[in-house]
C-alpha cells in the first residue's frame, strides 16, 4: 500500500476507502471499521484523530440523519395525511399531518405546506429500515420558510460552517447581520440587508471550498472585513 | 479454427499470427507479464453522484455512480441491504462492425457480473431499502472491457461517497501462443487459448469476479491466478493514485485562492 504522506495538505491526510489507517490501540469513529486490532477506512475522505479515537471525514456523499437533529428539507410530495420531505439524505423524510403547529383537521395539506415549499423541522424517529420521520412541533425552530433564501453545502462540511461552540457561524451573523440557520443536511437559511446577504452567501461558500484548512474563522473574517471596508471606502469617495 | 480465422482476419490469411515474437515480447511490445498503459480521471460528470474515465489501452469507458437513492420500484427493494443495479452498455461506434444499440446477451451477463463483484467490496447493510446505480459506458473497445468498466466503476464509487470495505481491481490474464500472459488484447483475445477476466479486493485478496473462455490445465490456471493478482495489485495502485492526485488537486486549488491567503 503506498504511503499517504505524500498526499498531505494542510495537515490533513486524504484516505481512500479500504486504506489502513490507524493500528493498535485506538477507539474507531465514525466512516472506519477495524480487523484483526488495523482500523481502515470506509471512505474517500480526510483521516482525524482526535483524543485516541480516530474516523474518516467523507468527502462526498449525502445526509445521514439522527434523531434531534435540525434538519432543512423541501416538500416533495403530498399525501392523504403526511407531507414527503426532502431532506439530502438518500430516503426522503414524512411528515405526519399531526407534526405541524396547526390544527389541519379535513384540510387539504396543500393549504399549509405546498409541494416546492421549505420548512425547518427535527427528526424525531428513524426505524431500522431507514423509515425518517421529522416533526415541526414543540420546537424553538421548527416552522415554515416564508421569505429569505436556501443554499445547500455537502452536509459533512457543516461542522465547519458552525465551528467551535457556534465560533464561525455566530462571526457570520455579527459582522454581516444577517439571520442565519444552518440544518444540519447541509441546507442553509439567510435572510438579511441585500448585499450582507450576498456577503454571507460568499462567506458560506468559502466555508465549503476550503473546509479542510485550518485557521478558517480568521480568514473568513478578514475577509468579510475587508469587503466592508471596501463598501465604507466607497462611500467616503 | 482455421475457418474462424479466415472469417476474422481482414487480409484473407489463413494462418494463426504469431502473438509473442522471438523475443519474448507480444505484437504491441509488451513482455507477457505487462499491463497495457493505464490512465483514470476522476469526477468527470458533473451530474452523477460520482464518476470516473478510464484509458486502458485502447479501451475508453466512462463509469458513473447515482445513489445510494431509495429504490424504485418499490419490489426491488431488500429490507437489510442496498441493491447494486449495474448497466454496462457499448455505445454503437465502439467496435470496428456497428454494434446494434441496445441490451443483448453479452451486456445482461457482464452488468450482472459486474454488479455482484461491487456487492463484494461496497458496505451495502449501511442503506437498506436503497439502490446504488451504476452506469458503464464503452466508448471504445479493445478487450477487456469488463474489468476495465469494473476499475472505473470502483473509482466512480469512492468518488460518490459510498463506504466500501476497500476498492476493487480487475484485470484479465490469458493464455496465448501456449503461454499465461497478463491483459490480453483484442488480438490476443480473438487468436490465443484462453480469456479469464478477473476481480478481486486487494487487500483480503477475495476473488469477486472470474470468468473464463477457453481451456487451462491446472497448473496453467494456478500460474494464472497469481499473475492476475499481480496485475490487479498494480492496478489498484492506479486507483489510489487517481483518486488522490484528484482530491489533492481540488483543495491545493482552494487554499490558493487569493482572499483566503490575505490572513495568513
Amino acid at each position: 500500500m503506498k504511503s499517504d504522506g505524500n498526499y498531505k495538505t494542510s495537515q490533513r491526510i486524504i484516505v481512500v476507502p479500504g486504506e489502513l489507517i490507524a493500528e493498535g490501540k485506538l477507539k474507531i469513529g465514525s466512516g472506519a471499521y477495524s480487523v484483526d486490532n488495523r482500523i481502515y477506512s470506509e471512505y474517500l475522505g480526510i483521516k482525524s484523530v482526535k483524543d485516541n479515537v480516530v474516523s474518516v471525514i467523507p468527502l462526498n456523499g449525502k445526509y445521514n440523519p439522527k434523531v434531534g437533529e435540525m434538519v432543512i428539507g423541501y416538500v416533495e410530495n403530498i399525501a392523504q395525511s403526511n407531507w414527503m420531505v426532502n431532506i439530502n439524505s438518500i430516503y426522503p423524510a414524512m411528515m405526519l399531518a399531526s407534526d405541524v403547529p396547526w390544527r389541519v383537521g379535513s384540510n387539504k395539506l396543500q393549504n399549509y405546506i405546498d409541494i416546492g415549499e421549505a420548512i425547518i423541522a427535527y427528526v424525531s424517529e428513524i426505524d431500522e429500515v431507514k423509515h425518517i420521520r421529522i416533526t415541526m412541533k414543540s420546537r424553538e425552530f421548527g416552522r415554515k420558510i416564508e421569505d429569505g433564501i436556501t443554499m445547500t453545502i455537502p452536509a459533512s462540511k457543516v461542522p465547519r460552517v458552525i465551528g467551535k461552540n457556534g465560533s464561525m457561524i455566530s462571526m457570520i451573523k455579527d459582522l454581516t447581520g444577517c439571520r442565519i440557520i444552518v440544518g444540519m443536511n447541509g441546507i442553509i437559511w439567510l435572510n438579511g440587508e441585500k448585499d450582507n446577504l450576498a456577503m454571507a452567501v460568499n462567506a458560506v461558500k468559502k466555508i465549503d471550498k476550503n473546509a479542510q484548512i485550518s485557521g478558517l474563522t480568521d480568514n473568513i473574517k478578514n475577509m468579510i472585513m475587508e469587503w466592508k471596508n471596501g463598501i465604507s471606502g466607497d462611500v467616503d469617495e | 479454427m482455421e475457418f474462424l480465422v479466415m472469417l476474422m482476419s481482414s487480409e484473407g490469411a489463413v494462418n494463426i499470427p504469431k502473438l509473442i515474437n522471438e523475443n519474448g515480447l507480444r505484437i504491441d511490445g509488451r513482455t507477457t507479464e505487462q499491463l497495457r498503459d493505464i490512465k483514470i480521471d476522476v469526477g468527470v460528470l458533473k451530474r452523477a453522484t460520482g464518476s470516473a474515465y478510464i484509458e486502458w489501452g485502447e479501451n475508453k469507458i466512462l463509469a458513473a455512480v447515482y445513489g445510494p437513492r431509495e429504490a424504485k420500484p418499490r419490489h426491488i427493494q431488500n429490507m437489510y441491504k442496498a441493491v447494486i443495479q449495474c448497466k454496462y452498455n457499448m455505445a454503437p461506434f465502439s467496435v470496428d462492425e456497428r454494434k446494434r444499440p441496445g441490451i443483448d446477451r453479452r451486456s445482461t451477463e457482464i452488468s450482472k457480473v459486474i454488479a455482484e463483484a461491487i456487492e463484494g467490496a461496497v458496505i451495502v447493510e449501511q442503506f437498506p431499502r436503497a439502490s446504488i446505480d451504476v452506469y458503464i459506458e464503452v466508448l471504445q473497445a479493445n478487450a477487456g472491457t469488463r474489468c476495465a468498466g469494473l476499475t472505473a466503476a470502483s473509482v466512480a464509487l469512492a468518488d460518490a461517497g459510498i463506504p466500501m470495505k476497500d476498492l476493487i481491481a480487475a484485470c484479465a490474464v490469458g493464455k496465448i501462443d501456449g503461454q499465461i500472459v497478463l491483459d490480453l488484447r483484442k488480438e490476443e483475445d480473438n487468436f490465443g487459448q484462453a480469456d479469464l477476466p478477473f476481480a478481486m479486493v486487494p487487500k483480503t485478496e477475495d476473488i469477486v469476479l472470474m470468468q473464463m473462455d477457453g481451456h487451462l490445465n491446472e497448473d496453467e490456471f494456478k500460474k494464472a491466478i497469481d499473475l492476475a493478482k499481480k496485475g490487479c495489485k498494480r492496478v489498484y495502485e492506479l486507483e489510489v493514485e487517481a483518486l488522490k492526485e484528484h482530491y489533492k488537486a481540488d483543495m491545493d486549488n482552494t487554499v490558493t485562492d487569493k482572499v483566503i491567503n490575505n490572513g495568513r
